[in-house]
């Protein structure tokens, strides 16, 4: 493997879903090795969900959310029912660094590997635990997938058209997304002080809290204002134009906005100067942000002949800050994605190759990161109960014969 | 007083608006000591953005610069002036990371591009935020939140479950800053991971976030869909294959999961009545598939006459996974977020006191501590620039009669 930043820790990986894996996912790519835990009890539940990628005749570790969230790691299967399990488990995590869990509260502390229980067997270890309302408080026991999020933390409240009602946001588990994130830098965080102090320590995540952390707009506007904030669709509290307007052909659209006069000014020029970017109203921030309705009206009049593409090209060269709202196929066929190297083709033992998204990870030095393909369940057995704690072949397979390692 | 996760850590933050901010923001306030080097006069552009008390424009005042810049010290540097470049160089030999959302042109305008900020100090992790990033065909085109939002697919998917007309229901931005938000906690993940390099090698490097990846980054699923199967969604409803999660009750919204495993819960919180116990609903395809589109409207009546609260309460009660959607008030006075202590209070000079949103996680070892509030603008001058760097009073004054400082 590359020279990586996080080359030398160990995670093991509880998670399922997808705030915790792509928790750990984030590491996996960073150099860290993630030993994702699983059993042939019953599979993880992104193999199951009826996603078109599990629909294929793939196996189901090869398609699908669980092949996007799980690429760069490793995977063992035990026998969470069994007590010998546990002993081999808390062996391992000897050997461990960082802890990823997302369960409901109460689940690691029932199997005796709760953060005490980790501590005792080895101080150093850092425990992330996910969940949507934290592991202390009133709403510790709750369930919560992203769109409860979504509506707790009140993205969905302000997600919407001016005049439509509240909506969860766009990308399937946005919810999630962010607060995996917040996630990630707090276990960087916690590793930073490990790499000083030597001292592990429990890092308590609540899905809604990173949430709100990462969208304190409407919460800050109520705190210093005492307005509760409605939705503004693509509009600007301060700034127009600053919208989406329609293009040649279906569906396509190109955003647009003018922070000050100069690009104002690019914009008319761009649009060939028509009369009506003379009138006296639109000339000042201000004029333009009270006329916005009629001013998107006309700036259409112009969009609606151009081809979204061509139109940035036009705009960006005026000094005009525009993009064109790209479709799943245009962003993974767009020649500066795929010049950055933001999709990356993943191989298999067998040579057959998955393209996914990378992480926004881009290093000068360390590079983009290890990508490897995500793991069959129990496909590292051999590796990390031989190799990483040192069992012997028989003992291994007197395990499998037991249902141990299962 | 206990450590921070992140004592030690020097930051140097060379940002505007909400990007660069937030990342020093997360890094400060974790316990990194991050100086913030603002244009005098008028500083960070976030100081112009609000919102303001009594909507009064203050640049001491503005709710967004309050809360993206806690736990900072603010100095004042003009960067255009050849004296303000050469101060710089001084904090930036002074620096572990420098954090930055500039175009890249002007950067190389003021001569801060990587390689000569890697001459200065070889030990620099350099974290640089763009709309596009530094390489690739439109990496000097300009952007905004707006644009991060267009160009990553994730507009194109929202809102989520409300359109039935693509042509009358434009593509979407996510409320806020979202865009710059996201990319924020991403570089400062980012920024870490350069830091653990430079204590194995000694050496610092550059990092080129695009805020176009960062949020192209959360679409993740429905890139992978693309490529497995060439699924292509968009944000009509005839693409989703779910039902969506939002109902409608007496006094607002709320979203609730009913995967079929819930069903039973669901129907005890109607109490029970006779149409939801229909044996064909006793099975997932029967439930969610053949018969949906029956029971959805029903559901949608009964929670239509009752509150919000009264749902949430019944739904709990058989432990359904639910919320409502809660504004800014409601967050803000949520019980669970007082008991847990989310909220915290910033007391400001000129603003006064605020309820904030507070830490993003908790940490057993390294407990967050009390804030100290955002930078007056140029607040730092005398400490950082007498004290750390050891300007003698002359130099200081010469320095503010010319504008630099």
């Amino acid at each position: 493997m590359q020279n990586l930043p996080l080359k030398n820790i160990r995670v093991l990986d509880f998670t399922q879903v997808r705030v915790g894996p792509q928790i750990t996912q984030w590491l996996a790519v960073q150099g860290a090795e993630v030993i994702r835990v699983e059993t042939k009890l019953r599979p993880e539940s992104f193999k199951m969900t009826n996603n078109p990628g599990n629909l294929t005749k793939a196996a189901k570790y090869r398609v699908g959310y669980f092949a996007s969230l799980n690429y760069s790691k490793q995977s063992i299967t035990v026998n969470m029912k069994s007590q010998k399990s546990f002993d081999l488990i808390k062996d391992l995590l000897k050997h461990i660094d960082i802890v990823a869990e997302n369960f409901r509260t109460g689940v690691m502390e029932k199997w005796g590997l709760g953060y005490n229980d980790l501590k005792k067997i080895n101080p150093g270890i850092i425990l992330i635990s996910a969940s949507g309302f934290g592991r202390t408080g009133l709403m510790k026991d709750e369930p919560a997938y992203a769109p409860v999020i979504d509506g707790f933390s009140g993205y969905s409240y302000v997600n919407g058209y001016p005049d439509g009602e509240p909506a969860e946001a766009g990308a399937r588990g946005f919810s999630d997304s962010i607060a995996a994130y917040q996630g990630v830098f707090a276990v960087m965080a916690a590793l930073y002080h490990r790499s000083k102090t030597g001292e592990g320590q429990f890092l308590d995540l609540s899905m809604s809290e990173a949430d709100v952390a990462l969208g304190p707009e409407a919460v800050i506007e109520y705190a210093v204002t005492g307005r509760v904030q409605g939705r503004l669709g693509n509009s600007d509290k301060y700034l127009a134009p600053h919208n989406v307007y329609r293009c040649l052909g279906d569906d396509r659209w190109v955003a647009i906005a003018c922070s000050n006069d100069k690009e104002w000014k690019g914009l008319c020029k761009a649009m060939g100067n028509p009369k009506w970017t003379k009138d006296a109203k639109f000339s000042v921030a201000a004029g333009r942000r009270t006329h916005k309705d009629e001013l998107d009206a006309l700036i259409e009049t112009w969009t609606v002949k151009q081809d979204h593409l061509a139109a940035v090209k036009i705009l960006q060269a005026a000094g005009v800050i525009a993009g064109a709202s790209l479709k799943v196929e245009e962003l993974c066929e767009d020649p500066h994605i795929k010049e950055r190297g933001f999709l990356v083709d993943i191989e298999y033992p067998d040579k057959s190759i998955i393209r996914r998204s990378a992480l926004p990870y881009n290093l000068s030095v360390s590079g983009k990161g290890n990508y490897t393909h995500p793991p069959e369940a129990g496909e590292n057995n051999q590796y990390v109960f031989g190799k990483i704690m040192g069992l012997s072949a028989e003992k291994i397979k007197e395990l499998e014969r037991e249902q141990v390692i299962y | 007083m206990n450590a921070q996760a992140l004592s030690g850590l020097k930051v140097l933050e060379y940002g505007e608006f909400v990007a660069a901010p937030y990342c020093g923001k997360l890094l400060a306030d974790l316990g990194a000591d991050v100086i913030k080097v603002e244009k005098p006069v008028t500083g960070d552009r976030a100081r112009e953005n609000g919102p303001f008390p009594k909507d009064k424009p203050d640049i001491e005042k503005s709710g967004l610069f309050l809360y993206l810049n806690t736990n900072k010290r603010g100095v004042t540097l003009d960067l255009k002036k050849a004296a303000g470049r050469k101060v710089f160089q001084e904090l930036v030999k002074w620096a572990d990371v420098l954090v930055e959302n500039n175009p890249r042109q002007d950067l190389l305008k003021l001569g801060l591009d990587y390689e000569t900020l890697h001459e200065i100090n070889p030990k620099l992790v350099v974290t640089s935020i763009t709309y596009f990033g530094h390489t690739g065909p439109y990496r000097d085109y300009k952007g905004c939140d707006l644009i991060a939002n267009h160009t990553s697919v994730e507009a194109v998917l929202n809102p989520c479950y409300e359109v039935y007309n693509e042509d009358l229901n434009p593509p979407m931005k996510l409320p806020g800053h979202s865009g710059d938000f996201l990319s924020g906690v991403i570089a400062a993940i980012n920024t870490m991971s350069a830091v653990f390099a430079a204590q194995q090698t000694g050496l610092g490097q550059h990092i080129d976030l695009s805020e176009q990846e960062a949020v192209a980054s959360i679409v993740c699923h429905e890139i992978g869909d693309y490529f497995d199967a060439g699924i292509t969604y968009q944000r009509d409803r005839k693409y989703r294959w779910e039902e969506s999660p939002k109902y409608p009750c007496s006094d607002g919204f709320i979203m609730m999961n009913i995967p079929f495993q819930f069903w039973e819960g669901v129907v005890r919180m109607m109490d029970s009545p006779e149409w939801a116990q229909n044996p064909e609903y006793k099975t997932p395809v029967g439930l969610l598939h053949d018969h949906w589109k029956e029971i959805q409207p029903r559901l949608i009546s009964w929670f239509k006459q009752h509150t919000c609260a009264e749902v949430v309460k019944r739904a709990m009660a058989q432990r359904l996974d639910i919320s409502i959607v809660q504004s800014a008030k409601e967050i803000s006075d949520n019980p669970m977020f007082e008991e847990r202590g989310f909220f915290v209070e910033i007391d400001h000079k000129k603003a006064g006191k605020l309820k904030f949103p507070g830490a993003p996680c908790k940490f057993s070892a390294t407990p967050a501590q009390a804030p100290h509030a955002a930078p007056l603008l140029g607040e730092h001058n005398a400490e950082v620039y007498g004290g750390m760097l050891g300007f003698k009073p002359a130099k200081l004054s010469k320095l503010q009669e010319s504008g630099v400082i």
